[in-house]
């Protein structure tokens, strides 16, 4: 395949300024650039699933403060809270997002745990806003956990995604060298 | 009387930091080589840490490699060089909820932690923000806040609001509100009526605290503050009035050169401890 290194550069760059995710439990899966065929359609593919890896990231950090709320006893009525509604919001823009995303091959793995994240977060989502969550503590933040390793798994399986943006921290700088790394491909 | 041993345990570092990550503005002013860390602090039959550093086993590999980082260790392999294990610390105090921070609260079972309040009350508001205003919450890992919440339902976590003195037997904690984070805090170890403060990220290393020209000290902002810059250095001197304004007194987190200041030695990791101080009761690690 022809690699198209600056759009990858670009990709990359313009991940460092926005962020996102990553997949895959053994090292293995571990995004290495000098293994992995970029090619235009793989390239369109991570720029395009950006926008709903950033929406599933900003999703579960809804999801997380209200069952933060919830278990500092600050919650109310969860059901009531205007995050509760700004989640949803956020999960059926990336669920849409999500589905228009073309996926060549080398990016199934990514997509089927976007795919998957996806579907954890709306299950955690449904339970908030039917009052289920506080019943069985460890079942809804162990439903929360799973969807972000599926985050986590995503992020490593494809350069351009990450559970935590550096791009806008003091760590932005250490992006130079994840473009370096990949530059030198 | 109160008389604390406090080490400082690096768990990786960065060879090569921009200066101007660490100083505000310093533009092209060069690299250094920035450690993370963590406190430890021993006595009265407590072992407390101050942060706990960042999860580096969900991001996996990509995450020390893609920013640089190196020789990452597990709170269990920095704290085995201690002889301690990450069951033997009783409390966490932490300084504010930036990923490298509070990234591995889930490694410490038994401990309770002590966060200020305002900390988790603005990272919701900022969670019901639009996206486009995301960039005031980028620095929280949303994991960090799952992992939190077991501590919270286990009763283990114990939010403060504003000022705490002696949240534990000497200890006092300090908010620095809306500074590097809305909720920072500092903690203040009073030693047999000697103070010394455990800074989190308020000072990333000494020039913050004397700028440039030590004849006419000026403080210099951290490289990064979500909130106020001004508030950063209001909260730079509350620090160095508690301490007759003696840098030394205060610790920061990120200094490299500690070991120009106390003993130093780098253990068979190959991570740095620091003695800040060495109680009576304890033995020391370098």
């Amino acid at each position: 395949m022809t690699i198209d290194k600056a759009a990858a550069l670009r990709v990359i760059d313009d991940y460092a300024a926005g962020g996102v995710v990553t997949a895959a439990p053994s090292p293995t899966d571990v995004f290495e650039p000098e293994r992995l065929p970029v090619g235009d359609a793989l390239i369109r593919y991570i720029a395009d699933a950006r926008e709903a890896y950033a929406g599933l990231r900003h999703c579960a950090g809804q999801l997380a403060s209200l069952l933060l709320m919830d278990a500092i006893g600050a919650g109310g009525a969860i059901g009531d809270q205007p995050v509760l509604a700004a989640a949803e919001e956020e999960l059926r823009a990336a669920q849409d997002s999500l589905r228009a995303l073309a996926k060549p091959n080398t990016a199934s793995a990514h997509a089927d745990h976007l795919g998957q994240a996806a579907r954890l977060f709306a299950e955690a989502l449904k339970r908030l806003r039917d009052g289920r969550l506080r019943v069985g503590a460890d079942r809804d933040l162990e439903i929360m956990k799973a969807g972000w390793g599926e985050m986590h798994l995503a992020a490593r399986s494809l350069p351009g995604f990450q559970t935590v943006s550096l791009g806008q921290t003091c760590c932005a700088a250490h992006s130079e060298a994840y473009r370096r790394e990949f530059q030198a491909n | 009387m109160q008389d604390y041993s406090i080490w400082v345990l690096e768990y990786c570092y960065r060879e090569k930091h921009p200066v101007g990550s660490v100083l505000y503005a310093h533009f092209n002013a060069g690299t250094l080589r920035l450690p993370f860390s963590y406190m430890l602090v021993r006595g009265n039959g407590l072992n407390i840490l101050v942060d706990v550093g960042h999860n580096d086993k969900d991001h996996g590999a990509t995450f020390t490699k893609a920013f640089e980082l190196q020789n990452w260790r597990s709170p269990r392999e920095v704290l085995a060089t201690c002889g301690l294990t990450p069951e033997d610390i009783t409390h966490v105090i932490l300084t504010h909820g930036h990923f490298d921070h509070m990234g591995a609260t889930d490694e410490f079972p038994n401990a309770r932690f002590f966060l200020q309040e305002r900390e988790l009350q603005r990272w919701i508001w900022a969670m019901s923000l639009n996206r486009r205003m995301r960039w005031i919450s980028e620095a929280t890992d949303p994991g960090d806040i799952l992992r939190i919440i077991d501590a919270a339902r286990q009763g283990r976590l114990t939010l403060i609001n504003g000022a705490a003195d002696n949240v534990l037997p000497g200890i006092d904690l300090r908010p620095a509100y809306d500074s590097h984070t809305a909720g920072s805090q500092y903690a203040v170890i009073n030693n047999n009526g000697k103070k010394i403060i455990l800074a989190g990220d308020l000072v990333y290393q000494y020039e913050n605290m004397t700028g440039s020209t030590p004849d006419d000290p000026m403080y210099i902002p951290v490289g990064y503050s979500q909130e106020s810059q001004a508030n950063g250095v209001v909260a730079i001197e509350d620090m160095m009035s508690q301490v007759d304004y003696d840098y030394r007194k205060i610790i920061p987190g990120h200094e490299d050169r500690l070991g120009r200041d106390f003993p130093s030695r780098t253990s068979e990791i190959g991570l740095r401890i620091t003695e800040i101080h060495l109680s009576r009761e304890q033995t020391s690690l370098v």
